[in-house]
Parts: structure tokens; sequence; C-alpha cells
């Protein structure tokens, strides 16, 4: 089985990614992603993470690299369901991720990347930790 | 009835003397063999000063000093000096606590012939001191359970997260700000957040009377926490003075929206969240496809 899940919402891809995913497992999601922001001109991703109870600080940064891709594709991605716990850990390890959006639940992701605008605004790039 | 002057100071008086005293006295020659030993003494054991008599003292007193090289008749006898301390003497099958001092006995030439010894009881007293240990220890520790308490109810009432509004938290911070506060505040907020799914979060500084960088830092990190949860921070309350230190240090405070007054923030986050609400409506179908794929997910 695949180790994440995408849905189609019209304009707007959900990711939702399963706790137990490998490198392998990201490089597929990656490329999945991707190619179909691409081809289906998708203007928001919505990274769903709310099976995580751990997030390491390699899988960050792979979630950073899809925000700048998606980026690059004139696509902006929010993160949501992040519990307390991966968020402590985060913060401990001085991890900010400040390349990407977080809202509280795919309902408010989905306000955020229709409220703004598909090409309103990309990753604030200029923010830091 | 006689007067004391005129009673003659003869060897029978002196005995009575010696008997008189409430404390142990007892006279050894160089092998350790009783002499002499008063009344008191020889009650201290469970004995009377006949069964003393040309005894060993350490058959006697039977300390655990006894017949090692702490003996105290052996060390003043060999060194000519006084000797005193504390130990225990076996009564029976109980253990007395005594406390002892020693000297040499010297005959007429001031050769040493002996050793005199008087002791007494201190039972009583170790158990007095005792007790007053116990009620010092129990007090200090009553006190510093109290100390406890108070400082986690301090805790408590000091990081208090309230949701005024659907969607809406507020912090409002009093006191100082150490980092060990500001920690439990952060996971206040996020536990919060988790729980209220609430958009904004308004961190209120205007009770916090020193406000340096570090303070700021703790700020900026319960906004990047917020952050990551998916809420936007305001911060309200900023003085003057504030703004000073804020600015010197070199703080940045990018992620986080400022205004004035509370209800500045109140009324911004209140816009905010009808914008988004309206938002919402237009996508009403959206979100009931939403909800479908929601349930399945689950």
């Amino acid at each position: 089985m695949q180790p994440f899940s995408l849905f189609s919402l019209g304009g707007v891809l959900l990711v939702s990614v399963e706790e137990d995913i490998d490198d392998a497992g990201i490089r597929e999601l990656l490329a999945r992603v991707s190619s179909r922001v691409s081809r289906e001109a998708i203007s928001g991703v919505i990274v769903d993470l709310h099976h995580f109870e751990v997030l390491d600080s390699h899988l960050a940064r792979q979630l950073q690299a899809l925000a700048r891709v998606l980026h690059l594709l004139q696509a902006r991605m929010v993160v949501v369901g992040l519990c307390v716990p991966v968020v402590m850990t985060l913060l401990d390890f001085g991890i900010t991720l400040p390349e990407m959006e977080f809202a509280l639940d795919v309902e408010q992701a989905l306000v955020r990347l229709h409220e703004s605008g598909p090409q309103a605004s990309g990753p604030d790039a200029g923010e830091l930790s | 009835m006689k007067d004391i002057s005129e009673v003659q100071l003869d060897e029978g008086f002196l005995s009575e003397i010696i008997n008189a005293i409430t404390s142990g006295i007892f006279v050894t020659d160089l092998e350790h063999n009783i002499l002499m030993i008063n009344k008191a003494g020889a009650r201290m054991v469970g004995k009377r000063p006949g069964d003393c008599f040309d005894r060993k003292c350490y058959d006697i007193f039977k300390t655990p000093m006894c017949r090692t090289e702490f003996c105290t008749c052996d060390i003043v006898t060999s060194k000519d000096r006084a000797n005193y301390g504390e130990t225990t003497m076996q009564v029976g099958d109980r253990q007395v606590p005594i406390e002892y001092s020693s000297r040499p006995l010297k005959n007429y030439e001031g050769k040493i012939i002996g050793c005199v010894e008087n002791f007494i009881d201190i039972s009583e007293r170790l158990e007095k001191d005792r007790i007053i240990l116990e009620q010092k220890e129990s007090l200090l520790k009553k006190r510093e359970e109290d100390i406890r308490h108070l400082q986690d109810e301090i805790l408590e009432l000091s990081t208090p997260v309230i949701q005024v509004w659907d969607g809406i938290l507020t912090l409002p911070l009093i006191g100082t700000l150490d980092s060990h506060r500001a920690h439990i505040a952060m996971e206040r907020v996020l536990q919060s957040i988790e729980q209220t799914r609430a958009a904004f979060v308004i961190v209120d500084i205007t009770g916090v009377p020193i406000v340096d960088a570090d303070v700021a830092r703790h700020i900026l990190q319960t906004a990047a926490a917020a952050r990551l949860m998916g809420s936007e921070t305001l911060l309200t309350g900023v003085g003057p003075h504030t703004a000073r230190v804020i600015s010197d240090s070199g703080v940045s405070l990018e992620n986080i929206i400022l205004k004035g007054r509370m209800t500045d923030a109140l009324q911004y986050a209140i816009a905010q969240l009808e914008e988004r609400r309206l938002q919402m409506k237009k996508f009403s179908h959206f979100m009931g496809a939403l909800g479908e794929e929601g349930e399945k997910e689950e």
C-alpha cells in the first residue's frame, strides 16, 4: 500500500501522508505531486500530517524541498495537522519551516488558499526563524 | 544541728560525698580492675557497688570501645591527658548512651597508677534532641511543600489561556517571564489551539514589567509554534519602553502581527474570522465534498 494518498478537490490537491513513509515513498510523493500540479494546473496543495506523532529533521527537509518545488510550479503549499508534540520537537531542534504555510485543518487550509487567491503570494521567502 | 564546717573531712565522709553525686564515677588500676565505683555509677549498670569491685571494667560496662585501641583508660594512662567522648554501654540487653570523661590517676610521686572516669546517662538528652530534630524536619518539609504548592499555583495563575471568542485565544502575561514560564505558556497555548481550533492567539504583555531580548525571543518562539499549528499570533500591550528595548535588541517580530491595544487585536481577529466565514460559504459546495472525503479518511 502506498504511504500517501492524493485527493483532488478541484484546483486543490490534498495529500495525506502516512507516518511510515520512507525515502522511496517521499521521492515517489514528490514526483507524483509535482507532475499532477503541473499537468492539472493545480494552484494549491494541502499536506495533511495528522498521522504523524514524530517528525524528524530529514522529513522536515523533504517537506521544504516539496514546498520549493511547488513554489517553482506556481502552487501554494499549506501544511495541516501538526500535533503539539511534533511542534514542540520541531522548535526544540530549531526547525521553523519558514517557507511553508500552516493551517489548523483542511477546511481552514482551503479557505486560506482561496482567500488570497492562487497567484497572490507564494511562500513568504523573507521570513526568518 | 551540726554545721557542715564542723564535720571532719575524713575518708568516710569523702566517700559519702562521692556516693551522693548523681553521675557515675569509678577508678581503675592499670590492669582495668575497678578499685572503686560510686552508687550512681553502679546503679546505671544495674548493679550494686559491691558487685563491681575487683572486676574488669570492660566486663561491667561493655562499650564498643572496650578492649580496643580506643579504650579511654589506656589512652589517658599512656598519654597522660584527659579524654572525653560519647559511647554506649550495654546494660542487660539494652544499649544506654553515655557521655564520659577520664583522667589519669597519679600517686604522691606523680606516677600514673590508674584512671578516674565519670560518666552520665544521656539517653534522655538524645531523645530530646531527636524529637527536636524531627520537629524541625517536619516543619521544614511542610514549609517546602507549601512553597512548592504556591509556586505551582502561581505558575497556574500566571499563564492563563482564555478563549474570548470562537477561534480567538488570549494569553495575558503578567509578571516576569523566564524561560520556564515561557515554555509552560507555549505548551498551554499549543494545547488550547489543538482543543479549540483557534485561528488567532492574542498575546498581551501589558503586565510584563521587564521586556528584554530574552522575553521577546520567548514570545517569538510561541508565535513560531502557533504558526506551525496553523494559527496566527497577535501581540498587544507593547509600550514605548518595550518598543525601544525590542528595537535595540535586534529581535525581529516578523511572524507576529502587532496591535496597539487588545481591542484593536480583537477587532482585527474578528474581522478576519468573519471574512474567512464568508469565504467558506462561497465554497460551501466544496466543503460538502470535502466533508464526505474526510469521513472516508477517518
